[in-house]
């Protein structure tokens, strides 16, 4: 059995009369790359958030990497490198100063910031734009780069909230090829999309819809199960499904 | 015409559904005009007075005893020179009367400067006021007879506002304020807003005309801001019985066009910026301090050293409470604020015209 | 430790990089206090007369010679046309008409009742008390000549210069709009823009990140302030006769009342907006409440009571007790108290509605 650095049982957030997250369960295995799929509002935002410590669960239990949702989420935070669709680097600030602001908070020794800043820097070919704005960089190279700091400390675990919305086909391609590194060095990465291509890419996928987890398995076994040809018609059949429902 | 009219459905409702916003919009100018009216006074009200009585005799007794039953002081009893000093800097008091020794005696051998009083002067205006007020009531105390003046008879006629209210002032200048800042805060903000979120861009390839951009985001503010005019002048008619003795219509008809002005000043600094946060430094801590000093709403203009004069001419507030003064209070004919009004929009037609030559609608 | 120290270096890169944002706050006060502190001005320097004088007679002469040799007043007409007088009270070109009765001198004479008029534009009713007053006065010497029982004495600003007054004053509510408004947009931006979350997700402590926020705003607040504090006494040659450092103690204690109102405004509001039209709202009642523009002393019970609610009244206070009267920490011991319990409960308040999650 392979570790688990993800454990839910029954993880629900109601809003009001509102469930976003219905009782999932799920595990997440140390060193994967692990989907979480669904349409806008299916509550894959939500509960990555719960899993991160921004928001408080209503009910059920959590862990991760070991330490619990509740009582320990300040711990979580040390362990977790977090990437959100909104952009999350400070755009008055150079890449060298949100390299280094990213990684003081994370309390990484001076000398190791200046070492794995400056790796970074080379493998994403930016050394010359150390000093320029990140509000002048394009799309691209900023989310590449939020990535890059997202993960600068090395944490065991990185949340990825839909981290290639707007961006070209080529970038996507590139920001996967970081992720494979990253999975390579160990880190396991917990993504949420809504582009059917990218969840070929993923080791295991949940899909989910009205905050339930409808399919959970790798994308292979997800479209034996669903007898579809791509994920894109696993997908459509589980859309048409909640709309028959509606009916 | 259709999208146009969208486009200003839309303004509203960013209006409408920040709730927060909305509610201190229209609770400003209550709150304002009703602290305006009760705290800001002319007369003084339970000053604390230190006395120090070095004569304690029957008369200076009675002096004392005259200060303690008005309303306008606290006594508060000092018995030496060193309790005097420590009151005073200490802000227990801000005066203190000293009756000197033989006081009784002296002043009935004619002698003059029998009572010292001491002001604490750091604020000029409250010291002058409480030293006519202490001089009127020992005078009037002391009762002298047998000279001219109780023969004169100076009749007082306080025109245009007989309470001395001080609302009477303050609605005029508060209206200009309020109506100065929240116009053109809100402008440069919700267009600096929708610079940053890149909004602005969707509104510029629309097919509506940058002039139409203009207007769409100044009606909806031109719709609060007589809601605003309205409330405060019912306060203030209602409340503190303020009246309203020229023309309804032609107030306005005045509010109106000052609101374009201030509105078009909003313009003007959302083009010049980029981001909300300096557009409300500029029109918040930029415009708050010199509208409120420089509008006459608390000072008087003509007090002002004269190249202070001048510069306030620059600030439409200004010429509103002049136009305001004499459409609410005073029923002047036309051509008395003629003047100001045409300060007014003159303001205005070159705050347009420079925001006009800076609103980009292309990017270079 | 360190972490505050990071978020520190993060802060001021931000803040130096806006020029424009520099310039608000650095210039903008400055010019503001070199302007404003001019038209801070109640005193009536000169009133304009016009004298309406019925009697021609050696009394009114006399009565009308005091009030030309007055420097309080300046006689601008002299004509006993009553409409055309009162065209001018109403175009603001004369502040009070005097009208002195026909007979008034015979009546005098022989012990009757002489008549005057005054007539003011009232619409700014403290300034026409004050103009009734001083016209009162100068009738009342002409007519009684008596001697004067009480003498006066000014302490602590005996040429009554009012700027001495009103220059720390204003110095005071720059500097707390600005730290005011400076905070509360601040973290409000950082949660529109998403950086907020980005942060929230990292192991920085709440206390560390509030912090962070507040060490920068309390060096801009002191850095203006002393900028204002070097124009007031260089360029407006305000006494300071207390201790300045003492006056600082003061200083950091206020900033951290304000800082936590800004603070506080910013876990409110839900947007830059909010944030700005919150702290709009408050700092209008500050304004009127603080004692700035309308003394303390002239206001109604209730309203005193109120005043003790408004952090700005007692630093006003302390500012310009220590500045022009020399007071000391002894004195001023209520002050201090005062400002440290609030400084603790705005912090508190804003701290704990301040949430990570």
């Amino acid at each position: 059995m392979a570790e688990k650095i993800i454990e839910t049982v029954n993880l629900t957030k109601r809003f009001g009369d509102f469930t976003a997250v219905d009782a999932i369960s799920f595990e997440v295995n140390k060193g994967e790359i692990f989907g979480f799929l669904g349409a806008n509002g299916a509550g894959k935002t939500t509960a990555m958030k719960m899993l991160c410590g921004l928001l408080l669960p209503t009910s059920g239990q959590a862990t991760v990497a070991g330490y619990d949702v509740y009582r320990q989420s300040e711990k979580i935070k040390l362990n977790i490198g977090y990437m959100s669709q909104k952009f999350s680097l400070f755009s008055d600030l150079t890449v060298w100063e949100n390299i280094e602001f990213y990684a003081g908070i994370y309390r990484m020794p001076r000398q190791a910031i200046i070492t794995r800043g400056e790796k970074l820097l080379q493998d994403l070919e930016l050394a010359s734009q150390k000093r320029r704005l990140i509000g002048a960089l394009p799309l691209g190279i900023r989310q590449k780069l939020a990535f890059s700091i997202a993960i600068i400390h090395e944490p065991r675990l990185v949340f990825l909230d839909e981290p290639t919305g707007g961006v070209d086909p080529i970038t996507r391609r590139r920001f996967w090829e970081m992720i494979y590194n990253a999975t390579e060095r160990g880190i396991t990465v917990f993504v949420t999309t809504h582009y059917m291509d990218e969840a070929e890419y993923c080791d295991r996928i949940s899909m989910m819809v009205d905050g339930k987890i409808k399919g959970l398995d790798t994308p292979a076994n997800l479209k034996l199960q669903f007898k579809e040809k791509s994920m894109f018609d696993v997908f459509l059949q589980l859309a048409r499904e909640k709309s028959h429902e509606a009916l | 015409m259709k999208h146009f009219k969208i486009f200003i459905w839309k303004e509203f409702l960013h209006i409408w559904r920040d709730k927060k916003t909305l509610l201190i919009i229209i609770l400003l100018p209550i709150i304002e005009v009703l602290l305006f009216g009760f705290v800001l006074t002319s007369e003084i009200n339970h000053v604390s007075l230190g006395i120090y009585d070095q004569d304690n005799s029957d008369w200076s007794g009675e002096l004392t005893r005259s200060f303690e039953n008005s309303r306008y002081f606290d006594l508060i009893r000092l018995y030496n020179e060193q309790d005097v000093e420590k009151a005073l800097r200490g802000n227990r008091v801000k005066a203190v009367l000293k009756i000197k020794p033989e006081a009784e005696k002296s002043l009935q051998m004619g002698e003059s400067g029998i009572m010292q009083l001491l002001l604490d002067a750091s604020d000029p205006n409250i010291a002058r006021t409480i030293e006519v007020y202490i001089m009127n009531m020992s005078s009037r105390f002391m009762k002298q007879a047998g000279n001219r003046k109780n023969l004169l008879d100076v009749q007082q006629l306080m025109y245009y506002n007989p309470d001395l209210k001080s609302v009477f002032k303050s609605v005029p200048g508060l209206m200009a304020v309020v109506l100065m800042l929240i116009c053109a805060m809100m402008t440069s903000v919700s267009l600096a807003r929708e610079k940053e979120t890149g909004t602005m861009d969707v509104l510029l390839i629309s097919p509506l005309k940058p002039g139409q951009i203009i207007i769409g985001k100044m009606v909806p503010y031109i719709a609060i801001s007589f809601v605003n005019i309205l409330m405060i002048i019912a306060l203030s008619v209602f409340v503190f019985g303020v009246p309203v003795r020229g023309s309804l219509v032609l107030l306005f008809l005045f509010s109106g066009f000052y609101v374009v002005c201030a509105l078009s000043f909003g313009l003007l600094v959302s083009t010049l910026v980029n981001t909300q946060q300096i557009a409300m430094m500029i029109s918040l801590a930029g415009l708050m301090l010199p509208t409120t000093l420089l509008s006459g709403l608390i000072y008087p203009i003509r007090n002002m050293p004269r190249w202070l004069q001048m510069l306030s001419g620059v600030f439409p507030a200004r010429w509103f409470v002049e136009t305001l003064g004499h459409v609410m209070l005073k029923d002047s004919p036309v051509y008395y604020f003629l003047q100001p009004l045409g300060y007014i929009l003159l303001i205005t037609v070159i705050l347009l015209l420079l925001a006009a030559r800076r609103f980009k609608v292309r990017y270079d | 430790m360190r972490t505050i120290l990071i978020i520190l270096k993060k802060e001021f890169r931000q803040i130096f990089r806006s020029r424009p944002m520099l310039l608000v706050i650095l210039a903008m006060p400055v010019i503001q206090l070199l302007i404003l502190s001019n038209a801070a001005d109640y005193e009536i320097k000169q009133l304009r007369l016009a004298i309406e004088d019925f009697d021609k007679s050696r009394l009114s002469a006399e009565l009308i010679e005091d009030f030309t040799f007055n420097e309080w007043f300046e006689l601008t007409a002299l004509d006993l046309n009553q409409e055309k007088n009162d065209e001018l009270l109403a175009k603001d070109e004369v502040e009070a008409i005097i009208a002195i009765e026909a007979g008034f001198e015979k009546n005098l004479q022989q012990d009757r009742t002489g008549n005057i008029q005054i007539r003011l534009n009232a619409i700014d009713g403290a300034t026409a008390e004050v103009a009734a007053s001083y016209i009162a006065g100068v009738i009342n010497k002409w007519a009684v000549q008596e001697q004067k029982q009480v003498r006066s004495r000014y302490l602590y600003n005996p040429e009554l210069n009012y700027k001495s007054y009103m220059v720390p004053g204003i110095l005071v509510m720059l500097v707390s709009v600005i730290g005011i408004i400076l905070t509360a947009l601040n973290i409000v931006r950082e949660k529109e823009i998403g950086t907020q979350e980005q942060i929230n997700v990292t192991p920085i402590r709440k206390y560390e990140y509030i912090l962070g926020k507040l060490i920068p705003m309390l060096i801009i607040g002191i850095v203006e302030f002393s900028l204002g504090l070097i124009l007031a006494i260089v360029v407006f040659g305000v006494p300071h006769l207390g201790n300045i450092l003492l006056l600082y103690v003061y200083l950091f204690f206020y900033l951290v009342v304000m800082c936590g109102i800004g603070l506080f405004i910013s876990t409110v509001a839900g947007n830059q907006q909010q944030a700005l039209f919150l702290a709009f709202f408050m700092m209008m009642i500050f304004l009127f409440l603080s004692g700035l523009f309308a003394p303390i002393e002239s206001m109604p019970d209730w309203a005193k009571v109120m005043t003790k609610f408004v952090p700005l009244s007692y630093f006003i206070r302390v500012m310009r007790s220590i500045m022009l009267k020399g007071s000391g920490f002894l004195e001023l011991q209520m002050e201090l108290v005062v400002l440290i319990v609030m400084g603790i409960i705005m912090q508190t308040i804003a701290v704990l509605n301040y949430r990570k999650r």
